[in-house]
């Protein structure tokens, strides 16, 4: 039987009763897939869980003058059924749709993916291609940061003790294709490998090409703007280096998942295949 | 911690310590033992209860969690007092073997069929895609389940 250690919780119903409520070695849950998971485990032994999953202020989704504005708290399965359009939103709706199971989908929240920064979580992706921004909250004060900066490793961010995501805001990018691709060697297991690329393409030539990989091959994120790719026709010859850039360098360990190579392998042909549908070539 | 939780229709209230699952809640407050806990980790399934109509696994649930909500359980689902689309397929097709994970399919089943008016091979694969059955080798459950609609 896994069964945490004894703590108090408290669920604030917004802001000012976060203020309240958090206190040093706090341990925060929105949907709790992995919360509940560390306290069963006992790899987290908090004297208090606050439950952060109905905070007012980062409910709903809304969009206006091209910026799509998230509530943190928002479950996966409401992303799957997001009422807002462009091509980031389609590519949300799209990565929500395959993430995990039903279930997980019911429980789990857009902060909760961003802020455990799991190698294998997929929302980081399209937030990164559309440089995100994210509003936090903590010690009394908002501030934003970009998300891109704030993912700083595998599990690893730049949320301070207490410091909550409170919403997910982006600019759509209108006329750009996008392509989302991912490896597994069973359901439910982390990723070997993450792919996903936004693109835009005018007269035949590359005005802008963005990718972010992720996954147990690069154990972290990484985002790429091919600058080389900026101007050329979309080609075979781009996709390859392209690919080539984004497994530079990486060398993830053999394990249960496959061996290293097999992982960079993985890895780059998941980036040819993305590159080349989000260039539409 | 009191907490008050909905179960099949009835309110069960109890002064429980925040670190309770909901499924130990749904077992040992409640007493209806049809939910199984199975690895415990959210990996396998057998959990699988209804909140507010969708899925959840129960052993990933805090009790306090849930406290106000409505949940449904195998044991209040059915139709006209007897078995509904769900478990007359998975019945009549003997796709089952142990049936120590059949609460969770029947469960997620349900909701699938509700969600999506027919189990085509797509939906069902989408759907079970968290639930574990280590008798069957699944094709007997996707069998039985391939085509069964919704009868209003």
């Amino acid at each position: 039987m896994l069964i945490p250690v004894g703590f108090e919780y408290l669920k604030p119903k917004n802001l000012a009763e976060l203020d309240e409520a958090v206190r040093d070695g706090a341990f925060l849950i929105s949907g709790g897939t992995v919360g509940v998971r560390l306290l069963k485990e006992r790899i987290v032994r908090p004297k208090l869980v606050v439950d952060i999953s109905e905070v007012e202020e980062a409910q709903g989704a809304k969009q206006g003058e091209g910026i799509v504005d998230l509530g943190a708290a928002l479950k996966i399965y409401q992303l799957q059924r997001l009422s807002v359009n462009g091509p980031v939103s389609d590519m949300i709706r799209f990565v929500s749709s395959g993430i995990a199971d039903p279930a997980i989908r019911t429980m789990g929240s857009l902060g909760g993916n961003i802020a455990l920064a799991d190698p294998s979580n997929e929302l980081p992706v399209p937030l990164m291609l559309a440089d995100a921004s994210l509003l936090i909250y903590g010690q009394h004060r908002f501030h934003e940061e970009k998300i891109r900066g704030f993912i700083h490793g595998p599990h690893r961010t730049g949320l301070k003790p207490g410091e909550v995501i409170v919403r997910v805001r982006y600019k759509e990018l209108d006329g750009y294709r996008w392509s989302y691709k991912k490896h597994f060697i069973r359901n439910l297991d982390h990723y070997v490998g993450i792919s996903g690329a936004m693109a835009k393409v005018d007269s035949g030539k590359i005005i802008d090409l963005r990718l972010v990989v992720a996954g147990e091959a690069i154990m972290g994120f990484k985002y790429l703007a091919p600058e080389r790719a900026i101007g050329a026709r979309p080609s075979e010859a781009i996709i390859k280096e392209v690919a080539e850039e984004a497994v530079s360098g990486i060398s993830p360990k053999s394990d249960r998942q496959g061996p290293s190579e097999y992982k960079v392998a993985v890895l780059k042909k998941l980036v040819e295949l993305s590159v080349k549908e989000a260039l539409g070539a | 911690m009191k907490v008050t939780i909905n179960i099949n229709g009835k309110d069960y209230s109890a002064d429980v310590e925040p670190r309770m699952t909901l499924v130990d809640f749904i077992r040992d407050v409640a007493g209806l033992k049809g939910t199984h806990v199975g690895c415990e980790t959210g990996h396998c399934g057998a959990c699988s209860v209804l909140i507010d109509g969708r899925p959840v696994k129960s052993c990933l649930m805090l009790a306090v969690q849930a406290n106000g909500k409505r949940i449904t359980t195998i044991e209040g689902i059915g139709k006209d007092g007897g078995p509904n689309e769900v478990q007359m397929a998975l019945s009549s097709s003997k796709a089952l073997q142990c049936a120590f994970c059949s609460t969770g399919f029947v469960v997620v089943g349900t909701w699938a069929l509700e969600e999506n008016g027919e189990l085509t091979e797509d939906v069902i694969k989408e759907s079970f895609i968290g639930n574990v059955c280590r008798c069957t080798g699944y094709e007997p459950i996707i069998k039985a389940l391939r085509g069964v609609r919704k009868n209003d």
